[in-house]
């Protein structure tokens, strides 16, 4: 057996430094190893803190542990609890993010998958280590004077730029909107995308949701889960209007 | 979870609560047990019309014998669970005789069904008097049917 | 010459196994309480597969990626999940009918009660799942399966009022000893039974595991063009016939012995011979199919390795998953449970759960990051979108309608 890829390059040409959005091309898709054999989906993405204070995706992390805490901690604890001996099961399996060999409609592994899925057993001084999910669930105070929707309002998908002076991409901007009903479907991407009905829809869904760029004025508070963004923060529209009407 | 359990268990509530309103009739007035009646008599007819087909057709060699079998004793079994679910139910005084009659139509015809099954698992299909009273029983239910 | 073989194996075994135990039953059971009235429901369902089918076999085509994945990765792992509850449910009670239709059909060759097959079917299927080669399943049961087209014979055989029966499709016209409501209902009940949603699951995980590539998308279209309209004629001439045997005699169908009787009418022991054949390859290759199904959805869920393509031992939960669904279904069968009650709930649960299934396929078919140069094109995402509104107010009416007409009575 082979890894068999499909022919068409997928979301994020040239991986590891094109810009993509976390949600919609990397988490939740299939994890396939360099023989073809399925691991498991992306369940969450680890994001590392730099020394700059720029978030940096480090891993993907696979497994019930990964995946249960974003049903809510209630559906986590009642998992761990069902067999507490097996204390490994709370820690998520990890593929570093440099396994990556590419991203299409899966994510292609260069390694195999047995012995692949370990715990990350973290020494004293590690970096500060947080997840996709948990920045997925906070809460965003935006000032009033940006023309979105300010209540009820979260983090939807996060958009990767690809780093400066360095191999890889780091969160580069937030979109923001209504928590539900769910995400855009990438709609937001592409304002010509069919069929009409649906996408009438979504963005009407979404007409509210902004795009916020990290940098200043936009601080992730990981303890209160908010994310605070000062008024003379960078918000724009997600959708490129001017993309839209004729030429 | 919390809001995903309370949403599921609303539905099934809401399903279940949906499913007793609309499958029972509580205390059946006359317009009710009309209903039933109705209903009863158009399935048994339709038995007694499979009955006297599958007759038919095991007669002019066309079935054989196994599918013949099973076909009539699956007809005598809805019909009987036909006339069953009529007669367990309350029949309304105001109608006076009336459900008495319809009931032993119905009677009648299901042991008619059932002559047929034993005819047809004893491999007489030579029987024209069965199926003409199959017949005769197959108009009456529909007549009675009409009538009420 | 051999690439024209493999197409014409393709559209034959697509017209075979396109009827199963929901479509054997609904259509004999609308033919011969409903006449051709309800047939346009049959056209307006297989157009609808034809399209969903084509967009799922697509993206499987170009991607490399089943129904299921798309579920998980469109709509997340929480409205997935309740998705993929919904899901599997429906098509769980579609295996438990497929399977119960099997029993049902030996019992019409043997006179064994049907309930001795059950244990017996439930077995060898799981034994297909497990051991035969994917092709091997699907050709062999499809080619069977063809052999129900003795019913579009008998139809002819018949000698029906074709301009009647014609006339009847063309102006929908209901019977008058039939309420409006119960023939919207058995309207939706036709179109469930059509676009049953594990055929989707099953279509483009079978793609998966056939490992089609962009080379395959037209071989894959004629498949589905001219195997399922086909296959949807198939459909109508079981109504047909049932319609011509049983309108005149006030008989309305609620047993396997019944679909298959005016082929014995028409055809004699030969004819009901064939068809018996038929029924059996037909449910027997749905069941196959159903039960892989319930697999595809939960592993692609769960991201588990899944597929005939490997070595059951590489895909142990994929093949767990099958094992407790046969058992689950032999088990619910083994309560007495009637299959053809069972059958009649699975096509309106199909139609309920119709959305579940189509609206991310039709999100993904349109996805350039998925398709590139193979997304949709315009006149098919009007039709679809279409659908899309036809889908919904059909999941949205079908429980109210069931429970007003007491389940078609």
């Amino acid at each position: 057996m082979h890894d068999f890829r499909p022919d068409h390059p997928g979301p994020i040409d040239g991986w590891p430094d094109a810009g993509f959005d976390a949600v919609l091309h990397l988490l939740d898709r299939q994890i396939v190893d360099s023989n073809g054999q399925l691991v498991g989906k992306v369940d969450d993405i680890e994001l590392v803190e730099d020394p700059d204070g720029r978030l940096v995706p480090t891993a993907l992390l696979v497994g019930m542990a990964a995946l249960l805490p974003r049903f809510g901690a209630h559906a986590f604890r009642s998992w761990a609890r069902l067999a507490p001996a097996f204390a490994e099961r709370y820690q998520p399996g990890v593929v570093e993010i440099d396994l990556v060999d590419d991203v299409t409609s899966g994510v292609h592994l260069s390694v195999e998958r047995d012995g692949l899925l370990r715990s990350r057993i973290d020494e004293v001084g590690h970096p500060v280590r947080h997840r996709l999910s948990t920045l997925l669930a906070m809460r965003v105070d935006l000032p009033p004077d940006a023309g979105a929707a300010s209540h009820h309002a979260r983090v939807l998908d996060v958009r990767l730029r690809s780093r400066a002076g360095a191999s890889g991409v780091q969160v580069g901007a937030l979109l923001v909107g209504r928590g539900r009903p769910g995400s855009m479907l990438g709609y937001e991407r592409s304002p010509e995308r069919g069929p009409w009905l649906i996408a009438s829809v979504v963005r009407w869904l979404h007409r509210h949701s902004r795009l916020v760029e990290v940098g200043d004025g936009v601080e992730v508070d990981w303890d209160a889960g908010v994310v605070r963004v000062a008024a003379g923060a960078a918000v724009r529209p997600v959708v490129d209007r001017s993309a839209d009407g004729p030429a | 979870m919390s809001r995903l359990v309370v949403t599921l268990s609303l539905l099934l509530l809401l399903v279940t609560g949906c499913l007793v309103t609309g499958c029972t009739v509580s205390q059946p007035g006359p317009a009710d047990w009309r209903d039933q009646a109705r209903q009863t008599l158009d399935d048994v007819s339709s038995e007694v019309a499979t009955a006297r087909l599958v007759l038919g057709q095991l007669d002019a060699g066309k079935v054989p014998s196994s599918y013949g079998v099973t076909m009539a004793a699956d007809a005598e079994e809805a019909a009987s669970k036909a006339e069953e679910k009529l007669s367990s139910l309350q029949a309304p005084a105001s109608l006076g005789g009336l459900p008495d009659k319809v009931l032993s139509l119905i009677g009648r015809a299901t042991e008619a069904v059932q002559q047929a099954r034993e005819a047809v698992v004893d491999e007489r299909y030579d029987v024209p008097h069965l199926r003409r009273e199959l017949g005769r029983l197959h108009a009456a239910l529909d007549r009675r049917k009409a009538a009420l | 010459m051999k690439r024209y073989l493999a197409v014409a194996l393709g559209v034959l075994t697509a017209i075979g196994g396109f009827v199963d135990i929901g479509d054997l039953v609904t259509n004999a059971l609308v033919g011969s309480r409903f006449g051709m009235s309800l047939g346009w429901a049959v056209v307006v369902g297989v157009a609808g597969i034809c399209i969903f089918a084509e967009m799922s076999g697509r993206i499987a085509a170009v991607s490399h990626r089943a129904t299921f994945d798309l579920v998980r990765e469109r709509l997340g792992p929480r409205v997935g999940l309740l998705n993929l509850v919904g899901s599997i449910a429906v098509t769980l009670l579609t295996f438990i009918a497929e399977i119960g239709g099997v029993a049902l059909a030996l019992e019409l060759v043997t006179s064994v009660y049907y309930l001795a097959w059950v244990p017996v079917v439930a077995l060898l299927v799981w034994l297909v799942l497990w051991r035969a080669k994917f092709s091997l399943m699907e050709n062999v049961l499809g080619l069977l399966g063809l052999s129900l087209i003795v019913f579009s014979v008998a139809a002819w055989q018949l000698h029906p009022d074709w301009g009647h029966l014609g006339h009847q499709m063309a102006t929908a016209d209901k019977p008058l000893g039939e309420s409006w409501t119960t023939y919207a209902y058995y309207a939706i009940a036709l179109f469930g039974a059509a676009m049953t949603p594990y055929e989707v699951f099953f279509f483009s995980s079978g793609g998966v595991e056939e490992r089609w590539t962009t080379k395959d998308i037209v071989t894959m279209r004629t498949n589905v063009f001219i195997g399922f309209p086909l296959g949807g004629i198939l459909s109508l001439s079981i109504a047909a016939a049932a319609t011509t045997v049983y309108s005149p005699l006030g008989i309305s169908v609620d047993t396997l012995g019944q679909v298959g009787l005016p082929v014995a009418v028409a055809l004699g022991k030969i004819g009901l011979a064939i068809v018996i054949l038929g029924f059996v390859a037909a449910t027997f290759g749905a069941a196959c199919e159903t039960g892989l199904s319930v697999g595809y959805s939960l592993a692609q869920y769960g991201g588990w390795q899944w597929g005939k393509y490997v070595k059951p031992q590489l895909a142990g939960a994929f093949h767990a998953t099958i094992v407790v669904s046969v058992l689950l279904a032999a088990g619910v069968l083994m309560t007495m449970v009637d299959p053809i009650l069972v059958t009649e709930f699975s096509v309106v649960f199909s139609a309920i759960a119709l959305p579940l299934t189509y609206f991310p396929i039709l999100v993904v078919a349109n996805d350039p990051d998925y398709l590139g140069e193979h997304t949709n094109g315009r006149v098919t995402n009007v039709l679809a979108s279409g659908y899309l509104v036809l889908i919904v107010i059909a999941s949205v009416a079908a429980l109210p309608l069931m429970v007003i007409t007491k389940m078609g009575q």
